[in-house]
């Protein structure tokens, strides 16, 4: 597979939040706003990347019997030196990202990709599944959070699109808009894959797709 | 390698290069977290008063204090504090003030009030009316600031914070003069009062013979067994050596040495040093005639002051020697004045005659700072509805005054164990008809429902008589409150004594929940007669307001 092809895996096929439907979690709490849509997206992507590629290379050093934990340990420190570089350099996006950026150690895709994928592959094709994945999470959230800030509060990236005076649905800035948008969003992309006919649920990773978060 | 070894090892690795790494991050992050965090308290700092440099100070201070720097100079000072509002999470507030201790601004840091009631605290309208307010203003709600109507917890915790604020700073800063107490005017005796420790309150006795501290004994305290000891040995016996009350706290033993001084204060607040006197709380006061003097421009000004459900009716000048064309009509308009607006706080003075209106301000405040005996007789006719609190709950009682005879004493309501409470009612509603008065024995076994009862009386009393309708005139009469978010307007009919028709012309309240208000209230007030309905929950705001404007409509007519 091509590298093109790998990463296009992740933002299409294996999309975690549309297809494999994990990291729900995150996707709904943090899409209040497109931005922080982007910054869940790109932290999440950040240790990915750094447990996918430390994985790949320790993979046949760790036993199997301490695989969970050793990941964890590894993602756990990823999560927390991301979250230590956020609050020295990107405080407002660590207030808005909250509790969910600690919680990143337990989003099912980070651990999902690791059990799944980078302990079976070499590291630089663990390090294309990261940024695929990473990518696939981070456009998802970010169209998320766009369709959500229009809808509630009439901006997208904080430009004020519709007139300040437009009376808008507060309800997808609070969160029953989040699973409404998800929702239909899931629905529209499912028809869409539907129509097309191209890819069936068959070439889904059935591993990962069970492991659900 | 064994397998088992193999994975503790590589887990345990793991692990520790995992500790390695973070522990370095943390290095290099550390400091830039901390001057982020610095930043952002002086961006919050800066919101309450205009500086760019928040020093703190090198002593320890009883309050959270940063001394605020513009361009190296000290310009004024930071306080934060906690109140104690509705939420018993406690309400964190920023005061900023100048180097005069006046209040600059002030700012609620965070708080955890009720949405949409409590935390109308946050409103910097509200907030902004604390500029400016110094240490020779009360700060108290109802007299120079005001509370919000519907957060009133909250909003008097706020209140309470700022005053404690700009005491602490005028301490800090040396501008209110601690007044020593002059002993020799203390009568001989002995004084007891307590003082806040470090493990609770500290008591003493105070003991004065012949204008001089003779004996202060430290009857109880819960301190530190050996830390407070020396304090405890050594601050009674400097104060009676040296003869004063602020003598020098003990080091190592400061809060006990404090606590000491604060209870001796306390015994002796009597005699002064206790600071402002509290603002008169008109609304509590006994119906009754009281009499009082102060100077005017040349002698004494006595009055009589009347009050009669909790309102000053009538305001007499018994005798004065100041010049009488320019006394007489500073009088008048003082004391028009003062019935007007029932307020002794935010008085205009009479120009040309300053002394004179402020003599008769003060002669009335000392006329109703004095004891009245409360006088039955004396009680206008009506019928009177009142509410104490009993054993487990309300009591609530009325009365007929007829003629200046109290009659049909009965308890409405109460909530406590029937078998005491009936006796004591059995026991004291005779024996109060009968002595037409309240100083009666309590019925022993049943001391609290008892005192219920005679609180609930005293209530009714301080109330006035409640409302007749069939004595009000027929006309339509009109009258404001207060609702939720503003004034509320109702025009009231009455005819052939009764309340017909109850119409709400204007309000500022959100009209779905007001609607519920007006239309029960509306309802029970017709259908009873009485303005004794209970308010309707969920718009308890609108619903006191429209209350509140009836029975300034319906007194509107009977004056």
């Amino acid at each position: 597979m091509s590298i093109l092809q790998e990463l296009k895996r992740g933002i299409f096929a294996e999309n975690p939040t549309f297809r494999l439907m994990l990291g729900m979690c995150p996707t709904l709490a943090v899409t209040t706003l497109a931005v922080n849509g982007v910054g869940m997206g790109l932290a999440t992507t950040a240790v990915l990347l750094g447990s996918n590629l430390v994985v790949s290379a320790l993979k046949n050093v760790i036993p199997n019997q301490v695989r969970i934990p050793s990941f964890i340990v590894i993602i756990a420190t990823f999560v927390t030196v991301v979250s230590l570089l956020l609050e020295a350099f990107a405080y407002s996006l660590y207030e808005a990202l909250g509790i969910f950026l600690p919680l990143i150690v337990v989003n099912c895709i980070i651990l999902g990709r690791a059990e799944a994928y980078a302990s079976k592959h070499s590291l630089g094709k663990s390090a294309l599944d990261a940024l695929g994945i990473g990518l696939g999470f981070t456009l998802s959230l970010t169209v998320l959070g766009a369709i959500r800030e229009f809808l509630g509060a009439g901006t997208v990236f904080g430009l004020q699109v519709l007139s300040e005076s437009a009376d808008m649905a507060t309800i997808f800035s609070l969160p029953p808009g989040a699973f409404i948008t998800l929702g239909l969003m899931m629905a529209l992309i499912n028809g869409l894959t539907a129509r097309r006919g191209k890819r069936s649920v068959a070439r889904r990773n059935p591993a990962v797709a069970k492991r659900e978060g | 390698m064994n397998s088992s070894l193999k994975m503790v090892v590589v887990l345990g690795l793991i692990a520790f290069i995992s500790a390695g790494l973070l522990a370095g991050v943390n290095y290099w992050t550390a400091p830039i977290i901390e001057e982020n965090a610095q930043a952002r308290l002086n961006a919050t700092f800066s919101r309450v008063i205009d500086a760019d440099e928040f020093v703190e100070p090198e002593e320890e201070t009883e309050f959270f204090l940063r001394i605020a720097k513009k361009g190296g100079a000290v310009v004024g000072y930071v306080v934060r504090l906690t109140g104690q509002g509705y939420s018993s999470a406690g309400i964190d507030i920023l005061v900023g003030l100048n180097t005069e201790a006046e209040v600059q601004g002030v700012y609620i840091f965070s708080h955890s009030e009720t949405p949409g009631l409590g935390d109308r605290i946050t409103d910097p309208a509200w907030l902004s009316q604390f500029k400016g307010k110094g240490i020779d203003d009360p700060i108290a709600s109802g007299t120079d600031v005001d509370a919000i109507s519907g957060a009133t917890s909250s909003s008097t915790a706020v209140i309470g914070s700022v005053r404690r604020a700009v005491q602490f700073v005028g301490g800090y800063l040396g501008l209110i003069e601690e007044t020593e107490i002059d002993f020799a005017q203390i009568p001989d005796g002995t004084y007891t009062g307590t003082g806040r420790g470090f493990g609770g309150d500290v008591t003493v006795e105070v003991t004065f013979a012949n204008g001089e501290l003779t004996k202060v004994v430290i009857v109880s305290h819960n301190e530190t067994a050996g830390v407070s000891d020396p304090a405890i040995e050594a601050i009674p016996k400097a104060m009676v050596a040296e003869q004063k009350i602020q003598v020098d706290t003990v080091s190592g033993a400061t809060m006990t040495s404090e606590a000491i001084i604060a209870a001796v204060k306390d015994a002796l607040k009597e005699f002064g040093g206790a600071g402002p006197a509290e603002p008169i709380d008109i609304g509590s006061l006994l119906p009754g005639t009281y009499t009082g003097s102060a100077k005017g421009l040349k002698d004494d000004i006595t009055v009589e002051v009347t009050v009669s459900g909790g309102r000053i009716t009538k305001i007499v000048v018994l005798s004065h020697d100041d010049t009488p064309e320019y006394a007489e009509p500073a009088f008048a308009f003082m004391i028009d004045q003062i019935i007007e607006t029932q307020d002794l706080e935010e008085v205009d003075f009479y120009s040309g005659a300053t002394f004179s209106s402020e003599g008769l301000l003060n002669a009335v405040k000392n006329a109703l700072r004095s004891q009245v005996k409360l006088d039955i007789s004396g009680l206008p006719d009506g019928v009177y509805v009142g509410e104490g609190e009993g054993f487990h709950g309300i009591t609530r009682v009325s009365f007929r005054m007829v003629s200046g005879e109290l009659k049909d004493l009965e308890v409405l309501e109460h909530n406590d164990t029937p078998e005491y409470a009936n006796k004591a009612f059995a026991t004291l509603i005779p024996a109060i008809t009968e002595a037409q008065s309240l100083e009666v024995d309590l019925a022993s076994g049943a001391t609290f429902s008892s005192q219920g009862l005679l609180d609930a009386i005293m209530d009714a009393i301080k109330k006035g008589p409640v409302l007749d309708v069939s004595q009000v005139p027929d006309g339509v009469y009109s009258g404001t409150g207060e609702g939720l978010f503003g004034g509320l307007q109702v025009e009231v009919t009455v005819s052939g004594g009764k309340i017909t028709d109850i119409v709400v012309v204007d309000h500022q309240d959100t009209p779905e929940y007001a609607s519920l208000a007006i239309d029960g209230i509306t309802k029970a007030i017709l259908d009873t007669q009485s303005l004794d309905v209970d308010v309707v929950s969920g718009a308890t705001g609108t619903s006191r307001g429209l209350l509140e404007a009836i029975e300034a409509a319906l007194k509107s007519a009977v004056q």
